[in-house]
């Protein structure tokens, strides 16, 4: 340890009280027992430890660090660090911003919702902490960001032709027109909200339009079954055309469970348009990420959502 | 005048060969459009075949967790496969109110399912006995000509003994219904016998994102149990 004379002078004062105290300390434990005495030992000793880091301390300040010790001292932040980097890793595609600011504690959504990045013939599916293809932990907006790890979110993507290998075939390759037929007419109050999920399909971006036609042997009903579905869909193909298909809405579950009846049925039924176009059930998307997943909330997703549309375009042969 | 006569011949020959050339190319064009005709009849004719066959997709209810899965089941059991069969049936119910109501006449709710007569072994909730027989249907099947193709559907294989989470129909000789096909049934395994709380029941479906234990079975019974079942 360098001893500076700045650090003797205020050493010589520390000690001088230390030793005031001492005094003042030493009439009053007269009559301690012994294990009080030597409490008191403890309690001299812990404030010469604390003179000698104040010499220390002393001894640094005197020092005083060139700018290049200064720069390499490692400080241990008193004030918890709450704001974090979190860089978002495309995975071959592409996404701005490329890094975002978040706080510890808060959630991956706060201040703005994860982007959403974009891949030429890929449907993304959601951000991991990992880069691995499968496994890791999906991040949500509504993730908490952790003390550690989950600094770098990665995109996954998915083959995006989840379908039956089955389509349409089309005359015109920006038009697939695809006619259907309710028969019987649906109970009071379904033809609009299904009428809907046609609109909802025909507004999106891809080659399908919907559209009745009195002609059509593609019949869609709804009844009350003794069945556990809400919607049911037969396809009749050759090769890798569907020629026919029947529709059916189970009235009696969809009534029972809906909680939004009109935004319900218009869910089911996009749904089974979806199914009636070519695409398969979902389950790798988000709950809400495809009108073709089972686990999305009925009473709020009516519009098929962008990872469908993506799908139908390559499907189509559109992307 | 023999040269003249060989000089002849040869020119015939070749007359009569090149005719007979371009004759059979002609031929040849000709088989080539009617082998490609025939073609065209071949695939017609496949088509026709595959047209016979017909997939079938539902869009079925999911459940978050064991308990809203077992609110909705009229009955959960633990059961024997005994046998299995394909039948046509009706499933249209009578409207329970004028949101259901539809003009049926002309509406064909016939489907084609696949039945299997299930034994009970045990009753973890509903209106049912140990040693009843009961039947569940799954969409799909193959009748006479007619193939039903159903990816979703979970085999109830014969001999197998299983936890079903059931939807019971209050229609005489109606099958009852899996709750979905992803998250409805189960593997007993018997072997497990020491019935540790949290031995997890084997998903007959694999894309299943619940987890059924012991202990969640034994809950639904205790339950049940106080609600008076």
């Amino acid at each position: 340890m360098k001893i500076t004379k700045k650090a003797l002078l205020l050493l010589a004062t520390i000690m001088s009280l230390l030793m005031l105290s001492n005094t003042v300390f030493a009439n009053d434990i007269i009559n301690y027992t012994d294990d009080e005495t030597t409490y008191f030992s403890d309690e001299i000793s812990y404030i010469c430890d604390e003179v000698s880091y104040a010499f220390d301390e002393i001894n640094y300040i005197d020092d005083e660090p060139s700018e290049t010790e200064f720069a390499n001292t490692e400080y241990e932040s008193i004030v918890p660090l709450t704001n974090v980097t979190i860089t978002l890793n495309p995975n071959g595609g592409s996404v701005s911003p490329t890094s975002i600011l978040r706080s510890i504690g808060s959630t991956f959504g706060t201040g703005g919702s994860l982007p959403t990045p974009t891949r030429s013939g890929r449907v993304f599916i959601a951000w991991f902490d990992t880069s691995a293809i499968t496994g890791g932990t999906r991040v949500h907006n509504n993730t908490i960001v952790p003390a550690s790890g989950m600094r770098t979110l990665f995109a996954r993507w998915t083959d995006p032709v989840r379908h039956l290998g089955y389509w349409w075939p089309s005359a015109n390759a920006n038009t697939t027109n695809v006619p259907l037929r309710f028969s019987p007419q649906p109970p009071s109050g379904w033809q609009t909200p299904m009428n809907n999920a046609m609109s909802n399909w025909n507004t999106r971006d891809t080659p399908i339009n919907f559209a009745t036609n009195s002609n059509s042997t593609n019949i869609v009903s709804v009844g009350s079954l003794a069945a556990t579905w809400y919607g049911e869909i037969s396809i009749f193909y050759s090769g890798s055309n569907i020629n026919e298909f029947s529709v059916n809405l189970n009235s009696r579950t969809i009534t029972n469970d809906a909680t939004n009846l009109g935004n319900f049925i218009t869910s089911v039924f996009a749904h089974e348009l979806g199914h009636a176009i070519g695409l398969v059930d979902n389950p790798v998307a988000s709950a809400d990420g495809s009108i073709m997943n089972h686990s999305r909330n009925r009473n709020t997703l009516t519009i098929p959502t962008a990872y469908d549309v993506t799908s139908v375009n390559i499907l189509y042969s559109r992307n | 005048m023999r040269k003249f006569l060989s000089a002849s011949a040869i020119l015939i020959c070749l007359v009569f060969l090149g005719a007979c050339s371009t004759e059979n190319t002609f031929e040849a064009e000709s088989a080539i459009g009617f082998t490609e005709a025939e073609t065209m009849e071949v695939e017609s004719t496949i088509g026709a075949t595959e047209a016979e066959t017909m997939i079938v997709m539902a869009d079925f209810p999911h459940y978050n967790i064991i308990e809203h899965l077992a609110t909705n089941a009229t009955e959960i059991v633990r059961v024997e496969v005994i046998d299995e069969r394909a039948e046509k049936i009706n499933i249209w119910m009578s409207p329970a109110n004028e949101l259901e109501d539809a003009d049926f006449g002309t509406f064909d709710a016939y489907r084609i399912f696949t039945v299997n007569r299930i034994r009970v072994l045990e009753v973890f909730q509903g209106d049912v006995n140990v040693g009843d027989v009961l039947e569940v249907k799954q969409i799909g099947g193959r009748m006479n000509d007619s193939v039903v193709i159903n990816h979703d559907s979970v085999p109830l294989v014969v001999g197998d003994d299983l936890v079903l989470f059931l939807q019971s129909y209050d229609i005489e000789g109606m099958p009852a219904c899996l709750l979905n096909p992803t998250q409805s049934a189960y593997r007993f395994n018997e072997n497990a016998a020491i019935r540790d709380d949290n031995t997890e029941l084997e998903s007959l479906n694999p894309q299943n994102d619940l987890t059924l234990t012991l202990n969640d079975l034994a809950q639904i019974s205790r339950n049940n149990e106080v609600l008076g079942e």
